[in-house]
């Protein structure tokens, strides 16, 4: 199966005042059709970075995104607009996402004019009936953002990007500036597009809980590097990285008779700018060795993911 | 008897009687040693009441304030400004959300140290600071005193705060949200942290929340808020496994969870209501799957078990 | 209190626009003609001055009524022509600027700091003595000191909304620089902008006075505010009104428009009005 949108090597570089910072390093990852697939990572990871690459907000230093099978950076003209009409975000904060000046109609109406060629009449019904689809009214569309509340306001974002009928939405940290109940709404109303349109999702997150009820597969991403993938349900309850079983004690699950996690966290995200040699997670690590710090462990396949950990070779660890 | 003993306090958006109230009659006990959530959505008033210990609102937020706040037996309240300064910082402490807001960006992080510990009259200042930073884990201590506020991550900062905070060996340390800009690996550090700390000090935590993973970990009683009242009280485990009040229920029941997959998260359908425009009753009523028509009246708070109390109509009809 | 202020100082710019538009139809005498025999009449009610001639005349013997409305005329229109010409240019400057960003808004920023330092008087004074005074030249001193102001503003708001989400999913979309920039970017920037339009209102009235008043302003015989209290100026122990009602014109219409302007700020700024609060 071809995927809708593919990262290859993907690699981004800034430049700063001392060198460069690395926010990413060779990812791979492909969004395949009705698929959904996680990436999660603390802040400085790279997530947004990725995000941003994919979007074609910014380009890669190394590596390329394909969009069925073309590089992001060769596409035509009509293939960039198939591509801005498949492919659609949608952002953490829906208080910046929506311009306070437009009305909910020409918010949701953006992307249809620019992307599509539907005429005035195509595009009104598309808006009422998308509006309808996340579970606002059509009359809705001629209020403007200040009228509604930070749920409803991520609602009309899931609704524009919605709009152009994309094979695959990039959610973007989409609930973690919401209330609790506000935020299992805006989970089933995604859930059930998803189902309901056979949208895939890429879901950027740092919740492992969230993840796991929204994706099939997962990418975990430490200092701007994969250092494990597999299926959601193996990564949430049974990882193989030390990094992601870290993660995974800090979900602190809502149980006051939780056991004691295995492998607690410790220490501080080490600064991107002077990232550690050999396994970048080896300062935190519980389990470090000396050969830890020299050699960088590659991501290997393992069964029905992958991980990059020198713990998955030796016997006697 | 109680550390601190919140009776009715009611505090509205100015002076008039008839200004919509924040927080509506609210009585809550916290006890040497122990630690109380204080957890609800946003707007529940949980950070209002968090403020409104140390008389922290804002002028009008404070003239519509009324209730008695007991500490130590005294109303706050009530009390003259300079014992009141005395007690911020000193008795009672603050850990914020914003660790940058409590910091001073201009004085390096061994000065505003130090500062508090002046202030709680200790001898030796530099050793004094030193051994406050380790206390709070920070690594190489002595030369992290030297670091200003913007040089340090968002963990180590409240690492900071927490460490001025102790200065003056509070009885109670009031935690707003601590943890929520932080990333879930410090998150986790840093709640342990505190609990090391609350049993070398044998301080009392009120701990303003929204996460229930936080509440599970560090609380040994919860207060779960809705606009602007406390719907349910009782200890941790009590509330977890035996939640009554239905928005406790559905707030719990709405939490995904690593350890199973779900179709879909059982949900609260519409939005806690703005200050203004609170229902008559029970605020949540009209939110409420088994809302009949006596919740339009406010229920009384009833004590089920001993020191397991709530607000609900229902809650008594299926104990009885 | 504020808010009683507030309306005040709204009636009276109300009072200032309507005067300046209609006034002069209302009044009987010529701002620019006097008769001899009528010179420095005192206003009515001092010993000596008649109904004629209300506030008095000057020493020509035109009315000080006329010639105060007339006044209001001038310093309007210097107002509107230099805060749309300095408001359009600043804007364009210091939108794109901040748009763009890079060497370019360096540039550009560069340049805008070359504008704040400009000797303004110097300035209106070489212009004046080269080619004399004109309304023109009151327009293109006042301009290519105020744009910069714009510049400024317009540059630190987008920048400030250029990082919004919305802008990148327009870009995300395939708008283009032009359409983000004008559907996005000014809408959001224009409250601010007003904001400065207004208290800048004062700066062109005090400014076109300075200039009048330095005799590189609005050429005579027309009446400008500040070349009249210049008139008056030799006179101030004899013949007092000369300066004075010009002066209090001055005052007023300045002070009304700081208080809309500050209240516009509060207004619009909330970070400003938290601070205020």
């Amino acid at each position: 199966m071809t995927a809708i949108l593919s990262a290859h090597g993907l690699g981004r570089a800034f430049r700063v005042r001392k060198g460069h910072l690395h926010a990413l390093t060779d990812v791979n990852l492909d969004c395949e059709p009705g698929r959904s697939l996680g990436v999660v990572g603390e802040s400085g990871c790279g997530k947004t970075t990725l995000n941003r690459l994919l979007l074609l907000l910014d380009a890669p230093t190394t590596g390329e995104v394909r969009f069925k099978g073309k590089s992001l950076a060769t596409l035509t003209a009509p293939e960039r607009k198939a591509y801005r009409k498949s492919v659609q975000p949608v952002f953490q904060n829906p208080y910046s996402s929506l311009n306070p000046r437009l009305r909910v109609r020409r918010i949701i109406r953006e992307p249809l004019a620019a992307a599509t060629d539907m005429s005035r009449r195509e595009i009104d019904a598309r808006v009422d009936e998308v509006l309808e689809a996340v579970g606002l009214s059509a009359r809705d569309g001629d209020r403007v953002p200040a009228e509604f509340s930070g749920g409803q306001r991520q609602r009309i974002a899931i609704a524009r990007a919605l709009a152009s009928k994309p094979e695959l939405m990039l959610l973007d940290e989409p609930v973690s500036s919401q209330d609790i109940s506000i935020r299992a709404q805006i989970l089933n109303v995604l859930k059930d597009l998803r189902a309901e349109y056979g949208l895939a999702t890429l879901f950027v997150s740092h919740d492992l809980a969230t993840v796991r009820f929204m994706c099939d597969e997962v990418i975990v991403i430490y200092l701007g590097r994969v250092v494990e993938r597999g299926p959601a349900a193996k990564i949430c309850t049974a990882p193989d990285h030390p990094y992601t079983r870290a993660l995974l004690a800090a979900a602190l699950p809502a149980d006051p008779d939780a056991p004691p996690a295995d492998v607690p966290p410790r220490g501080e995200l080490p600064s991107p700018m002077n990232p550690p040699s050999g396994c970048p997670y080896h300062t935190r690590c519980p389990f470090s060795r000396d050969v830890c710090a020299t050699a960088r462990p590659p991501l290997e396949p393992t069964g029905d993911g992958a991980v990059a950990c020198h713990m998955t070779h030796a016997e006697d660890w | 008897m109680s550390l601190l003993s919140v009776r009715n306090l009611t505090v509205r958006l100015g002076r008039e009687a008839d200004a919509p109230a924040i927080l509506d009659n609210i009585s809550l006990d916290v006890d040497p040693g122990e630690t109380v959530g204080l957890v609800g959505e946003s707007g529940s008033g949980k950070s209002t009441l968090g403020m409104s210990v140390l008389r922290l609102t804002p002028p009008n937020l404070a003239a519509g304030t009324t209730g008695e706040i007991f500490w130590r037996g005294e109303d706050i309240l009530k009390m003259p400004a300079k014992s009141l300064h005395k007690l911020r910082g000193g008795e009672i402490s603050m850990i914020l959300q914003d660790p940058m807001a409590s910091l001073n960006p201009v004085f390096s992080v061994g000065s505003q140290l130090k500062e508090a510990l002046r202030r709680a009259g200790k001898p030796d200042l530099a050793k004094a600071a030193e051994a406050a930073l380790a206390e709070v884990n920070i690594p190489s201590p002595a030369e992290r005193l030297r670091a200003y506020p913007h040089q340090m991550s968002g963990g180590m900062r409240q690492r900071v705060v927490s460490a001025i905070g102790l200065a003056q060996d509070p009885a109670l340390i009031i935690c707003d949200e601590p943890t929520t800009a932080l990333d879930a690996t410090i998150q986790y550090q840093f709640l342990d942290l505190l609990r090391e700390l609350q049993r070398a000090h044998h301080m009392a935590m009120l701990f303003v929340t929204h996460d229930f993973g936080v509440v599970a970990r560090i609380c040994d009683r919860v207060a779960v808020m809705y606009a602007g009242r406390i719907v349910e009280t009782g200890p941790v485990r009590e509330i977890f496994r035996n939640p009554q009040h239905p928005y406790t229920r559905a707030l719990l029941a709405a939490v995904p969870s690593t350890s199973h997959a779900l179709d879909r998260l059982p949900m609260i359908e519409g939005a806690p209501p703005s200050v203004g425009a609170r229902p008559e009753g029970c605020a949540f009523h009209p939110r409420c799957p088994l809302a009949i028509d006596k919740c339009r009246m406010q229920p009384a708070t009833e004590t089920l078990r001993p020191g397991h109390t709530v607000a609900c109509w229902r809650a008594r009809e299926e104990v009885a | 209190m504020q808010k009683y202020s507030f309306y005040a100082a709204i009636g009276l710019l109300i009072l200032f626009v309507l005067t300046a538009l209609v006034g002069p139809y209302l009044i009987e005498h010529d701002p620019l003609r006097g008769s001899l025999r009528a010179r420095l009449d005192p206003p009515f009610w001092i010993e000596g001055g008649s109904i004629e001639h209300i506030l008095g005349t000057d020493r020509l013997g035109r009315d000080m009524l006329a010639r105060l409305v007339q006044g209001a005329r001038i310093s309007l229109a210097v107002c509107v022509v230099v805060i749309g010409i300095a408001g359009s240019i600043g804007t364009a400057i210091g939108t794109f600027s901040g748009y763009v960003g890079g060497w370019v808004d360096r540039l550009l920023m560069r340049i805008v700091d070359l504008a704040l330092s400009l000797p303004v008087i110097l300035l209106a004074l070489l212009i004046g003595a080269i080619s004399g005074p004109s309304f023109a030249n009151i327009v293109i001193v006042i301009s290519l000191v105020l744009w910069s102001q714009y510049a400024r503003m317009s540059r630190g708001e987008a920048l400030r909304v250029k990082n919004e989400d919305y802008v990148a999913l327009a870009r995300t979309s395939g708008l283009g620089h032009g359409m983000i920039i004008f559907r996005h970017i000014l809408p959001n920037i224009a409250p601010s902008l007003i904001v400065v339009a207004t208290l800048q209102v004062g700066v062109v009235i005090v400014l076109e006075a300075s200039l009048s008043f330095l005799g590189v302003g609005v050429p005579p015989p027309n009446p400008s505010w500040g070349s009249m209290v210049a008139d008056g100026r030799g006179l101030v122990v004899t013949a007092w009104w000369i300066s004075l009602f010009p002066g209090i014109a001055i005052l007023l219409v300045v002070m009304a428009v700081n208080i809309v302007g500050d209240a516009l700020t509060d207004r619009i700024n909330p970070a400003l009005r938290g601070r205020t609060a």
